[in-house]
């Protein structure tokens, strides 16, 4: 028996995960008995719809995934720091203790806290970087032989 | 529990070396995260249940994920497969690194531990190790450390402003 | 409780298989057709030959992949999506792990599949995979952030992160708890109002009657949860018209099968948090009216048979329901595209979170 209450609460949660992984693994095993193993050069060709793959898919990425990853940390440690907050300010025995004035104190600092961050969120918003880039259609310059007003026949059909 | 320490501990100590001996940087990136989570089953282990879930929620599902689009946003197309860690002043960096091993070391064995008054004030009241530490910490910031808690949300505005900035760079040369 | 690991983890199971077939049926009778019919009585043993052909597949390894990580990642996405199960409270004994960390553990071990979900992506080698692991991670880590504000607007009203006493305080058996034995629960949470509904019970203490404003949280806590779990209308991870599969493109039998394990233990787990942060876990709907206390005939006390069996089936009963609902709009709504998901992320509903917050605490306070 582990001596602290929490410590062998996460040892249920260890469980959880050593079974998580051993049942994947139970899995693996039992499709490799059971599956076929027939590699060829075709069934190993890496999907790219049906033609052989051109170059490499290890190539730089858009930097935009990069921006939302870390809008993304500060806006949680923001709630991981609301976490101990959250579940103290309104304890009944610190509540009467202070005739109330407990509850109001720290909800005025976790609304600071708030209004800061919420200043990150409108100054982002005003910066346009919440707003995911979109395509711009390009025109294209084919001009094609049949003329458009045959196409506006067909259409009012 | 010393078997779950050393347990884990070897765990962390072997992905750490896993981390340094990968020839791929996202291999680097990927074996962070057993050493992420080798760290945090240690602080739940030293009772600190809140820090040990905040570590895995801030590092390995943020920090970690923010390094591996790093690590894919810079990296440029490669002509063979992978892409390896060139390193050109081997010497110099195996000086530091001992330089910095042995004062570390040097610190572990000169600091005596068991005079620390917190440490000792830990070993007589073992209640602190049986409780939530989650409680006590929201007290805490909301009274003893109110003022770094205010700072902290001043210094992730600062971030976001600074994260904006970085966006304004538009990187035009990516494939994908 | 480590009993509810071993009861877990075949539950999950059994139910990926049945919830694949109501997800075909629900498509069917959505779209006017009949789903599955062929195998078995109604088609009810469709799933089971789909997964014993799954079994049975080759395990393709495309030249070119990362082997190693490429067979990892599978494990990474479904042991953090199984491992945000151990905090689950089944029924009034069935407490799962109970961490004081509870649902914020939770959170962050969920957190964890999209290492996994990029992992799968980066090691393919495929275009199409990395796309789809690139907006999978962008969508899942912006509608992370809804729900942790969500989510902390509900423990602001129930003052815990452990979500076996979150369940405790939504109906008539409050007095069982360790230190609610003063616990008093009033109408709208509001002790103003005279009204005390702590021996009434039912659907009137839930956490969503509570505070009325969480009605709000819950669709919020819906729709970013439908989100998180990549279904539609938020697929875009795996747009088939457009990504192929997303990140599971090179994956195939087995591993696909892990795969698809996972996204439906997301769901199911979504659904088990909405029922017992929203509407009162194993509590039973129905309120004690005078001398007709359905409540109390309907809900056993704890630590009992009958009140193990009941609570489970009250909350299987909710969960179900949740999880008709994300396939109904699943087969309702169309698939939204990039600029719309992250403007309703962001500009909808982690504004409307923030305010959340700070009404339930004002809320709290005022309830006093």
């Amino acid at each position: 028996m582990l001596q602290s209450a929490e410590i062998s609460a996460f040892s249920i949660a260890l469980l959880f995960i050593i079974l998580g992984i051993f049942f994947v693994l139970m899995g693996y095993l039992t499709a490799w008995l059971v599956s076929p193993h027939q590699p060829n050069e075709e069934k190993q060709t890496i999907y790219e719809c049906g033609e052989d793959p051109i170059g490499n898919a290890w190539g730089q990425i858009n930097s935009k995934f990069y921006i939302v990853a870390l809008l993304f940390i500060l806006f949680d440690i923001e709630i991981i720091l609301l976490f101990p907050w959250a579940i103290i300010f309104a304890d009944k025995s610190l509540y009467q203790a202070t005739q109330g004035l407990w509850g109001w104190i720290t909800l005025l600092e976790v609304i600071v806290f708030l209004f800061v961050l919420a200043l990150g969120l409108v100054y982002a918003w005003a910066k346009g970087v919440l707003e995911w880039e979109k395509p711009q259609p390009k025109n294209s310059d084919f001009q094609p032989i049949v003329p458009k007003k045959l196409y506006e026949k067909i259409n009012e059909l | 529990m010393t078997f779950f320490f050393y347990l884990f501990a070897t765990l962390t100590l072997l992905m750490t070396l896993l981390l340094l001996l990968s020839k791929k940087l996202i291999h680097l990136a990927f074996s962070f995260l057993g050493v992420l989570l080798g760290i945090a089953a240690l602080f739940v282990l030293a009772g600190a249940d809140f820090l040990a879930v905040a570590q895995i929620l801030v590092y390995a599902g943020g920090v970690l994920v923010l390094i591996i689009i790093g690590i894919m946003l810079t990296q440029t197309a490669p002509k063979e497969n992978g892409q390896n860690i060139t390193s050109h002043s081997n010497i110099i960096s195996a000086v530091l690194v001992l330089v910095l091993f042995s004062m570390l070391v040097y610190a572990f064995i000169s600091q005596p531990f068991e005079q620390q008054t917190w440490i000792q004030n830990a070993q007589i009241q073992q209640k602190t190790l049986q409780t939530s530490t989650l409680p006590s910490t929201g007290i805490l910031l909301m009274t003893q450390y109110l003022l770094p808690f205010e700072l902290t949300a001043i210094l992730l505005l600062v971030a976001i402003a600074g994260a904006i900035t970085l966006l304004q760079y538009k990187n035009k040369s990516r494939i994908l | 409780m480590w009993i509810s690991a071993l009861i877990l983890l075949p539950f999950l199971i059994v139910f990926g298989l049945a919830a694949v077939y109501a997800e075909r049926k629900v498509a069917g009778f959505v779209q006017d057709r009949l789903g599955p019919s062929e195998v078995g009585k109604y088609g009810l043993l469709q799933t089971i030959a789909d997964i014993l052909k799954l079994i049975q597949k080759e395990i393709i390894i495309p030249k070119g992949v990362d082997a190693f990580l490429f067979r990892l990642a599978p494990i990474i996405v479904f042991t953090s999506v199984f491992a945000g199960f151990a905090i689950l409270p089944l029924s009034p004994m069935l407490m799962g792990a109970g961490l004081t960390t509870g649902i914020f553990y939770a959170l962050a071990i969920i957190s964890l599949d999209i290492v996994g979900l990029l992992m799968a992506g980066w090691a393919s080698n495929n275009k199409y995979s990395i796309l789809g692991a690139l907006r999978a991670v962008a969508q899942i880590i912006s509608y992370e952030i809804p729900i942790g504000l969500v989510v902390l607007s509900v423990v602001i009203i129930s003052q815990s992160l452990d979500l076996q006493t979150i369940n405790y305080q939504q109906g008539i058996h409050i007095a069982s708890l360790i230190g609610g034995e003063s616990e008093k629960n009033f109408l709208f949470g509001i002790a103003a109002t005279g009204i005390e509904t702590t021996q009434i019970g039912g659907f009137l203490t839930w956490n969503v009657f509570r505070m009325p404003f969480l009605w709000v949280g819950f669709i919020i806590f819906f729709i970013a949860t439908l989100a998180e779990s990549n279904r539609a209308p938020f697929d875009i991870p795996e747009a088939e018209s457009e990504l192929i599969g997303g990140f599971h493109t090179e994956y195939s039998g087995m591993l696909f099968a892990i795969f698809m394990l996972a996204e439906y233990g997301m769901m199911l787990l979504s659904a088990f948090l909405a029922a017992i942060l929203f509407f009162g876990g194993w509590n039973t709907p129905l309120p004690n009216i005078g001398n007709i206390s359905l409540a109390t005939w309907t809900s056993g006390a704890p630590n009992t048979i009958y009140g193990e069996i009941t609570g489970f089936f009250w909350l299987l009963c909710k969960v179900f329901l949740i999880i008709f609902l994300q396939m109904w709009v699943r087969w309702t709504y169309p698939r939204l595209r990039a600029d719309h998901l992250f403007y309703l992320c962001w500009k909808v509903l982690v504004p409307f979170s923030l305010v959340l917050i700070l009404l339930s605490s004002v809320w709290k306070l005022w309830s006093f």
